[in-house]
């Protein structure tokens, strides 16, 4: 790799205006953070069903858009760790994996988004994880690594 | 024990479609004390943006409809917009392959973070920009952060190279934080 320039080193006005006096110790600044996170499990909760019922709305159209699909699922999978519904998002995590995997498809591609999205439904109804939620999710698991390694 | 953090004259871009993963974002930046937050939803926002003003910090998703995240770091590093061009850029992404690994680093971003945020994973990712002194080096087709040196204890020093062929198989392979960091590193 041929160099054309390099800029000097330490350059990141960062690194300087951490250091100001009035600072916080990592223990503190995570202690807010935590906070800040807990408020935001209700906060969130709302936008999170708003959208998992969009998706099954998307999900019901003859022929889902997948960008679309993939968009929503990718909301629902980022807030459903923050609101605890780790999972409803790791389906919709498994359902973007899907929409990648089974793009050259398009019949299998409208299944699956189908089949994640009634999945997620069914995960988002009960609040403990029971024998059939378990296997659920274990089925979209072993569906995704056969979708990778085919 | 770590030195004491002040982030309250950090103006800090925050980069990503979901108006909802912003706002954790957000909220976590704030929580760490950033003085001034800034959000735009799109690549092309992001771009208007860094033509006006100058930012210590620069979180991006990865993934965006239109200019993709990648498109417009590596934009930012080739474009003489200010201080913004040698930005400290961290990069998120809830589809951690190691294919969008690759890609994140190869555009110039010192750090990508996999989604869902944790606190702690961005503090330190904070902590360690402010300690990197690695140059930012420009050639004909990478600019960003010069790979050649390791920038973290234990092993700092001269490393291997990185560009490395990947197995379309592997190019699948969902990579944990720790393997993100790897690669970055």
């Amino acid at each position: 790799m041929s160099l054309e320039a390099a800029v000097k080193q330490g350059t990141y006005r960062l690194s300087q205006l951490v250091k100001l006096p009035g600072g916080r110790s990592d223990a503190e600044l995570l202690g807010r953070a935590e906070g800040k996170l807990a408020a935001l499990k209700l906060q969130m909760l709302a936008p999170f069903d708003l959208a998992l019922t969009e998706l099954g709305e998307m999900a019901a159209l003859p022929a889902a858009a997948p960008t679309d699909v993939y968009r929503k699922a990718l909301i629902i999978s980022e807030l459903g760790v923050v609101v605890g519904h780790e999972r409803v998002a790791r389906a919709s995590f498994l359902l973007c994996d899907w929409i990648e995997l089974a793009a050259a498809n398009p019949v299998a591609l409208q299944r699956g988004i189908k089949l994640h999205v009634n999945a997620m439904r069914a995960l988002r109804r009960e609040a403990t994880m029971s024998a059939e939620q378990v296997a659920l999710l274990s089925g979209l698991e072993a569906l995704a690594q056969q979708q990778r390694a085919g | 024990m770590s030195e004491k953090l002040n982030l309250s004259t950090a103006h800090v871009l925050v980069v990503d479609d979901s108006a909802p993963f912003t706002e954790i974002v957000v909220q976590l930046l704030q929580a760490f004390g950033v003085g001034d937050v800034s959000c735009c939803q799109s690549g092309e926002e992001a771009k208007a943006r860094c033509e006006l003003e100058n930012f210590d910090l620069i979180l991006c998703d990865v993934e965006m409809p239109g200019i993709k995240g990648y498109e417009f770091i590596q934009w930012l590093r080739r474009a003489a917009v200010g201080r913004n061009s040698v930005a400290p850029i961290v990069m998120l992404t809830a589809h951690s392959t190691l294919a969008k690994v690759i890609l994140a680093r190869d555009s110039g971003a010192n750090f990508l973070i996999a989604k869902p945020v944790e606190p702690k994973t961005l503090l330190d990712r904070i902590r360690w920009l402010a300690n990197d002194v690695r140059p930012i080096i420009r050639s004909a087709t990478y600019v960003g952060p010069d790979r050649r040196f390791k920038a973290r204890f234990p092993n700092p020093g001269r490393r291997h190279g990185d560009n490395v062929e990947v197995p379309p198989e592997d190019a699948k392979v969902e990579l944990s934080q720790e393997g993100i960091d790897a690669l970055f590193d």
